[in-house]
């Protein structure tokens, strides 16, 4: 896919923002989408800015946290400062503005990242700029 | 260095105006070594803005929500052996967790506190059901009976009715992003 993303431009790239199993989706009106790839289908978790159909979550003040099964806090989006922050996930939290995305203190600014399978990875262990997609990860379709 | 500054700040706040609440989840904040020291201090130390809310008993965004699925439905929980008041008496809503279906939230559930007729207050686990079409649904449990509760009811709630068309226009856009 071709996106313009938090001032990257991801040509030719699977996942633009790969955060731990789950990519992150900014549309060109800046609304974000969450989709988890880490089981056996895609599952969209967060479609622009609320809460995907059939997804436990909770509304809070700066917008809403996105819950598992059981109940368990995951994390929380909020769709005014356009930012995930991880609650129980063991993750940097990410914000996507207008001008960078910025992934814990980290600020990625006017990349472009061409022909990979991921553009931006952000795991338990670290942050990438251009790899390919971890195996084992569900296809990004919804 | 700068969390022990905030906290050393947080410290003297407290005191100086005989208590004070800190938002952090920051582990030196949250840790067991400080609790004695900011409980002398009465320093409150909360992970979030909502729990910050909860402390001062101003009424969250979600507890917020689960009242107005559950106002409608009042009447119907003395039916379920819960001798609450006509006008509807909710103390406190804790763990509440809603699963989104085509128009507002399909499914809720929360521990509540409710003040019974009597006068006397009692915690019970309301379950909601307010499907697009056809009557909303309460449930009421015993506290104790979470663990099932939550089992059962999002297993069935995982499916959804078919999406409203307002919501297959925005995954339709979405799956244009994604170059499907």
């Amino acid at each position: 896919m071709n996106l313009r993303m938090g001032s990257q431009l991801f040509i030719d790239v699977q996942i633009p923002l790969l955060w731990g199993t789950r990519a992150i989706v900014q549309d060109p009106e800046e609304r974000l989408s969450i989709i988890n790839l880490g089981g056996d289908r895609a599952l969209l978790e967060v479609l622009e800015d609320e809460p995907a159909q059939g997804i436990p979550f909770a509304p809070s003040v700066e917008g809403f946290v996105i819950m598992d099964a059981q109940g368990t806090e995951l994390y929380k989006v909020s769709p005014v400062a356009k930012s995930i922050t991880p609650l129980s996930l063991k993750l940097l939290p990410v914000t996507i503005s207008r001008d960078a995305i910025r992934v814990g203190t980290n600020t990625f600014q006017s990349n472009m990242v061409s022909g990979f399978g991921v553009g931006i990875s952000v795991t338990e262990n670290g942050i990438g700029l251009g790899g390919s997609v971890p195996p084992g990860l569900a296809a990004l379709r919804v | 260095m700068r969390d022990l500054v905030i906290w050393a700040i947080s410290l003297r706040v407290a005191k100086l105006h005989g208590g004070a609440v800190l938002l952090s989840r920051d582990k030196i904040h949250t840790g067991e070594l400080g609790r004695v020291e900011a409980e002398a201090a009465k320093l409150s130390v909360v992970p979030s803005v909502d729990d910050a809310l909860r402390l001062f008993k101003i009424e969250t965004p979600d507890a917020k929500l689960f009242i107005e699925l559950l106002t409608p439905l009042w009447k119907e929980l003395p039916a379920q052996g819960l001798a609450v008041p006509a006008e509807v008496s909710v103390v406190d809503v804790r763990n509440a967790r809603f699963v989104r279906g085509p128009s507002g939230a399909l499914f809720a559930l929360a521990t509540i506190h409710v003040r019974l007729e009597s006068g006397a207050e009692k915690a019970v686990v309301v379950q909601l059901r307010t499907p697009p079409e056809g009557p909303s649904e309460v449930h009421v449990f015993e506290a104790g009976e979470i663990a099932s509760v939550e089992a059962s009811a999002l297993t069935s709630a995982a499916a959804p009715p078919a999406p409203d068309r307002a919501y297959e226009e925005r995954l339709e856009r979405l799956r244009k992003v994604l170059g499907e």
